[in-house]
């Protein structure tokens, strides 16, 4: 039975830190200008009755990827054994199909010229440790586990999975 | 959470091998294996030396993180935290800030300086000879030695940021033993804060060990996600948050803790005092205070009721940009809802005119509520022993070695001089004595009042872009007879230097001061090393080193461990039982366990904390600091907390701000750089490619400026260019800045800033006129008015 | 996000090229199966014309991709025949080759180099030439079809996500393809009955015309009533910033002026004199609309918004002023 593993953003623990985004940066060696993980605000209101929420986002690792499904080297895989969906930057042409598939805009392309994004740090799953971007949260809002624990966690804090017809395995609460 | 990490570790051990991957990242390649990836990592690992030592990040302060960075034939790779060392959250938090992880680029930034280097052509030129360390050290003792010979020991001030463990410790014993006590703070954060807490309540406590049973934090000023965001603030006060406490966050501008709080209170910049006297008003006119704790552990509350009466909610309103119900009702709420704790931070104390006026009223805020020393109020922290003895609070400055008028001749005292004065085990304000204003050193240099530095030399500080008038700062370095400095990079006032000196990076050198490096817990006390982890690049050497060597070379070798910096942190490891080389070799530092159980937690500690306090209690009418004279030795200092404001002010200046409409401030600390260093690197620049001014849409919208657009700052004393970037969060008649963008980023192709007028340094926006700092603590404002324009 | 530039102009040359090739073939194609040699010059043009339009027009989007040479490389990167492009890849080579084969054999000089050293093919050069026809044919409409189709695939594009846009584009090669022929037709073709040539296409573009505006009226007026980010891409042509370019360009220039110039040609008011200048005017009005066709439709093809504004604003919203 394939595993699904996923992230749990609790937005109401993130403090815009940024050290996810730079830590996965620093991690896979991203070019500059790419963010396989961003932080982003989300305002509502105009002073003085303004707020806003953080979130961190990176790749949501869909259970129907629509990547995948149109990449025509077949370049980007779902992994069996994670859930990860990769992409094999040896065959990848760099058409932009993906990104024009995904829902997300996740795709983004380096120098290189071949598309990259979140790998779900499967490196360092293989050694047993959590993503980079997870292991390193100052405020401790960001999860990771299967969907299954993630939810289970985040069940207490009604959470809502993002809702988009590719089953992202994402879970964001408050 | 720290459970679901153990169970998730063996969780993931299951899928360990993983058969074919098709993306493989590792030390930043990405490589199709073909092979199973497990052997592919093993293969690997056998290369990568994992080296324990602390992050750079916080650079000048003090050593906090305790990391371990992956070196990979000789080269540093990557970097995460040290899980055993109680990091954040405690043990187990492999946690680091964004600029942690830059570690790598900030190792082998291309800015990084050298070489030793001589000037060849005029002061802010430019013009650099590289030249050798022994050419470096002898023309520095020379010129050292003639200067005490002719000019005295004094006429030699050393310019520091703040709390700096090299500085403050061999820096301080080579100024005591050759004689001067100008050891130069910048004034600039905490030292200000910390003193007026201790001369009001006896302590000044950061602790967030009783948060949890608070029912009440109000983060005044405090700007713990950018500053030291990895060090448990953040994420205790989360903590708190999740568990129901009341979060009232008072500062101009939302930043994302702000974001979380019940109630967000936009004060405007630099009239903290103003609220906070106005809050003592409605606090004892109400009679909502503590009258038990008011009558046993206050003095002088009658003389502060009737002084707070002219500060009414009404009064203050028009000042701090608050409504005077909301003020009212912000003291009830603080008065009546127990425990409740004032989380206080440099917005609040450290940079302003009436700084130590408003962290004092604060902190009595805080006493006649009761809230002191008490579960889930203002805890003093947790006395807890260390397992693993050492020296003292710091290696020994020999202080006794400076000439007994030394004091007397401190060229601009930064704090009162009647208190440097005080013997350290009396003092409520402790350490760090004796020390002069930077600011007005400097310009002692082109007034030659009381008398003219000679000797300047500055040490991880960027003297030109940090302080306010960085023109006058450029013209007293273009003065002064001579200057030298070491640094890592070549900041602006570099280009003023007569010799420069090469400082290693934190990566490149194992030079400690243990006591530092340590982590006491409750379950034990853990004990860290800063190891070398690459070779230092060019002929960089470490800060410790060069003081060690420089006071040999003076005729001090004796008192300064022959030059012999190992001698040195062997001698600070002595007490504690530990061998330097065990501490070198253990792969993630030394823990010892605590043998007795701790006792219950204390509190209420009031013959404790207030015993150095005139009458052993808090100081509402302030006997020890009142009528003395104050730093400049122009006046007194006030026996209450007393308004003044900013110095130039919508409600302050009121014919000058029809002129200059908007209210300008900066931040201090940032959470993607550490002041003005790593604005170079590229990681952290690229989240903050321009100088940036938070403005609020509708006033940007006003003045015809877009979005990103480039915009004309003017003040009364000059002008900057800066980056607009809309936020809303921020009132209309409010900007907010940063400090700091003369580094360039030639990855990213982006240039470094002037720091001069039509640059983009915000300090030239600023009052630079001495009459205007707080006559305690040399205060300077971060608030003035401003007039904008789309450039 | 105001404007879709991920995929700009220079697919667009691909798209516009794609389209324009395949349209030209199945015009001289049609002209050969029916009329034999009679027009063989305009049958050669066409046929390297479309030849030489697919491949500059993959040549356009080999440059566009991140990794052309890989991409060159079709058997190794084009496998996954899940992917429309993959489909579409395969089918621009076969429509190369179709064409290139079709045009030597319209070509007599390598008719003659041929025939010196294999006599088969030359002699049975009628049947060859049948086969390619029908069979490039097929392959061509392919790829006037697949140009629409690769667009609306992912469904995530409300704009592109129906069949109306193969549908309008595969309307506009068959325009631009036919425009393209009859501009030769008209300028280069010297044999009897040239004008009879013109006059049945000049019929047709008239023909096509009026069925590319109704499509296009149709897919907008279908889109200005579907989802709110259809509307919005819609909108963006109809009344928004793109409103310019698309009224004057794709519309005036695209379909009205070779419209009036058919009419009129066909009216014979203009045949004595102007002989070149109008028919040409009405060329490049076609071409060029064909293009901007293209790239406005590129354009528009704004992403959806999601379970949220606020998620869009997420999404959207990288903080980064380069």
């Amino acid at each position: 039975m394939a595993k699904q593993y996923g992230f749990w953003i609790e937005i109401d623990r993130c403090v815009e830190c940024y050290a996810c985004e730079v830590a996965c940066k620093a991690e896979h060696n991203v070019d500059l200008g790419i963010k396989w993980r961003r932080v982003t605000n989300v305002w509502s209101g105009s002073f003085p009755n303004v707020t806003f929420k953080t979130i961190s986002l990176s790749c949501m690792h869909c259970e129907k990827p629509a990547c995948e499904a149109v990449c025509p080297t077949g370049a980007i895989k779902k992994q069996p054994d994670t859930g990860a969906v990769t992409v094999d930057q040896t065959k990848c042409i760099g058409c932009h199909y993906c990104f024009f598939a995904c829902p997300f805009g996740v795709p983004q392309y380096g120098k290189s010229g071949a598309m990259e994004k979140c790998n779900l740090c499967v490196e360092r799953l293989a050694k047993g440790q959590e993503p980079k971007c997870v292991s390193t949260c100052p405020g401790n809002a960001l999860h990771f586990g299967t969907m299954e624990e993630l939810s289970k966690m985040a069940q207490e804090k009604a959470a809502k999975k993002l809702a988009a017809s590719t089953q992202p395995s994402v879970i964001v609460s408050k | 959470m720290t459970d679901l990490r153990m169970t998730r570790r063996t969780f993931l051990k299951a899928t360990g091998a993983l058969g074919t991957v098709a993306a493989v990242g590792v030390g930043g390649r990405r490589l199709l294996q073909s092979q199973p990836l497990a052997k592919a990592l093993a293969a690997q690992a056998e290369e990568v030396k994992i080296i324990p030592t602390y992050c750079h990040g916080c650079a000048a302060t003090a050593v906090n993180c305790a990391v371990l960075v992956h070196v990979k034939d000789g080269k540093m790779v990557r970097i995460e935290g040290n899980p055993d060392a109680g990091n954040n959250w405690g043990v187990g938090s492999t946690s680091l800030c964004a600029k942690a992880h830059t570690a790598v680029q900030y190792e082998y930034s291309p800015n990084r300086i050298l070489y030793p280097m001589k000037r060849t052509g005029a002061k802010g030129e430019g013009k650099f000879v590289r030249i050798t360390w022994e050419e470096a050290m002898s023309t520095i003792v020379s010129k050292l030695k003639e200067a005490k010979e002719k000019y005295g020991p004094e006429s030699y001030c050393h310019l520091v940021s703040e709390f700096y463990p090299p500085r403050d410790q061999v820096a301080r014993r080579f100024l005591n033993l050759y004689g001067t006590p100008n050891y130069c703070e910048c004034c600039l954060c905490h030292g200000p804060r910390y003193l007026a807490a201790t001369v009001t309540i006896g302590f000044c406590s950061e602790s967030t060990d009783d948060w949890n049973n608070s029912k009440l934090i109000v983060n005044w000023g405090s700007n713990c996600e950018n500053s030291a965001v990895n060090q448990g603030q953040p994420h205790a006060l989360l903590n708190a948050i999740a568990n129901g406490v009341k979060y009232v966050d008072i500062r101009p501008m939302m930043d994302p803790l702000a974001s979380k709080a019940d109630q967000w209170i936009p004060i405007r910049p630099g009239t903290d005092c103003a609220l906070a006297l106005a809050i003592l008003n409605v606090i004892i006119g109400e009679g909502l205070y503590d009258a038990d704790f008011v009558r046993d552990w206050c003095y002088g509350f009658d003389r502060l009721a009737e002084h707070v009466k002219q500060y009414t909610p009404e009064w203050a309103a028009p000042i701090t940009g608050i409504p005077a119900d909301v003020i009212a009702n912000l003291a009830r709420e603080m008065a009546t809802t127990k425990p409740m704790v004032i989380k206080t931070g440099n917005g609040v104390g450290d940079q302003q005119r009436d700084g130590t006026s408003a962290m004092a009223a604060i902190c009595l805020i805080e006493a006649i509520t009761g809230n002191l020393d008490v579960p889930g109020g203002n805890y003093a922290g947790d006395n807890m022993p260390s397992m693993i003895p050492l020296r003292n609070f710091m290696v020994e400055t020999l202080l006794d070695r400076l000439p007994s008028d030394a004091y007397d001749k401190l060229l601009a005292p930064s704090y009162p001089r009647f208190l440097q004065k005080m013997p350290q085990v009396i003092s409520p304000v402790g350490f760090h004595t004796p020390q002069s204003a930077s600011y007005k050193v400097l310009e002692a240099v082109l007034t030659g009042k009381p008398y003219t530095p000679r000797v300047i030399s500055a040490q991880q500080t960027s003297v030109l872009s940090q302080l306010r008038n960085p023109k006058m700062v450029s013209e007293a370095l273009k003065k002064v007879d001579f200057f030298f400095v070491m640094d890592q990079y070549w900041s602006p006032a570099v280009d003023y230097a007569d010799i420069v000196l090469p400082a290693c990076s934190l990566y490149e050198h194992g030079h400690n001061s243990f006591f530092l490096g340590v982590k006491n817990r409750p379950d034990g006390t853990w004990i860290g090393m800063r190891n070398k982890v690459v070779e230092p690049m060019g002929e960089s050497r470490s800060d410790w080193e060069f003081w060690l060597d420089l006071g040999a070379r003076m005729g001090f070798a004796a008192d300064m461990w022959g030059g012999d910096i190992e001698r040195f942190m062997q001698e600070q490891l002595e007490p504690a039982g530990i061998k330097l080389e065990d501490l070198r070799n253990s792969p993630r530092g030394i823990f010892v366990k605590r043998t007795e159980p701790l006792p219950p937690r204390e509190y209420r500690r009031y013959a404790q904390l207030f015993k150095n306090l005139p009458h052993g209690k808090v100081q509402c009418y302030n006997e020890l600091i009142g009528g003395k004279p104050d730093a400049d030795e122009t006046g007194t200092l006030p026996y209450m907390p007393e308004y003044k404001g900013p110095p130039e002010g919508i409600a302050q200046t009121p014919d000058l701000a029809k002129e200059y409409p908007l209210i300008f401030s900066d931040v201090h600390a940032y959470r993607l750089d550490q002041h003005s260093s790593y604005t170079g690197l590229p990681y952290l620049r690229e989240l903050q490619p321009y100088p940036w001014v938070k403005i609020n849409p509708e006033t940007a919208k006003k003045y015809g400026i877009g979005n990103g657009e480039w915009m004309k700052v003017e003040s009364p004393h000059g002008w900057v260019k800066m980056v607009a970037e809309y936020f809303e969060g921020i009132p209309p008649d409010v900007l907010m800045s940063k400090r700091g963008w003369w580094q360039k980023c030639d990855e990213l192709g982006l240039p470094g800033y002037s720091c001069l007028d039509g640059g983009s340094e915000v300090n030239v926006l600023y009052n630079g006129d001495r009459e205007k700092f707080d006559k305690c603590s040399c205060q300077m404002a971060k608030q003035t008015l401003v007039r904008i324009s789309k450039l | 996000m105001t404007i879709q530039n991920t995929w700009g102009w220079l697919v667009a040359v691909y798209l516009f090229l794609g389209g324009l090739g395949a349209g030209a073939f199945v015009a001289v194609a049609v002209i050969s199966l029916a009329t034999g040699e009679r027009f063989k010059s305009t049958v050669r043009f066409g046929a390297w014309a479309s030849a030489i339009a697919i491949g500059v027009g993959t040549l356009c989007l080999l440059i566009d991709v991140g990794k052309p040479l890989r991409a060159l490389v079709l058997f190794r990167s084009f496998v996954h025949f899940g992917s429309w492009m993959t489909i579409g890849a395969w089918l621009l080579f076969g429509a190369i080759l179709f064409d290139g084969l079709f045009a030597l054999f319209w070509t007599e000089p390598v008719l003659q180099w041929v025939g010196a050293r294999w006599k088969f093919p030359v002699e049975q050069r009628k049947a060859f030439r049948v086969i390619l026809a029908v069979l490039g044919i097929f392959i061509n409409l392919g790829v006037a079809v697949y140009t629409g189709v690769l667009l609306g695939a992912p469904q995530f594009r409300p704009f592109w996500h129906t069949w109306w846009l193969p549908a309008l584009f595969t309307a506009s090669a068959l325009d631009t393809g036919v425009g393209l022929v009859t501009g030769y037709a008209t300028l280069g073709e010297r044999s009897e009955k040239a004008y009879a040539l013109r006059n049945v296409l000049e019929g047709c573009i008239i023909v096509l015309i009026l069925i590319e505006a109704s499509v296009l009226y149709l897919y907008l007026s279908h889109m200005l009533k579907a989802s709110p980010d259809a509307v919005r891409s819609a909108e963006l042509l109809t009344s928004g910033a793109l409103r310019v370019p698309f009224w004057l360009v794709v519309v005036g220039l695209g379909l009205a002026v070779p419209l009036i110039v058919c009419v009129t040609q066909l009216g014979g008011l203009l045949r004595k004199r102007a002989a070149v200048v109008v028919p040409l005017i009405g060329l490049v009005s076609c071409l060029i609309g064909g293009w901007t066709l293209r790239y406005l439709v590129l354009s528009a093809g704004l992403p959806q918004m999601l379970a949220s504004p606020a998620l869009e604003q997420i999404l959207q919203g990288v903080k980064f002023i380069p």
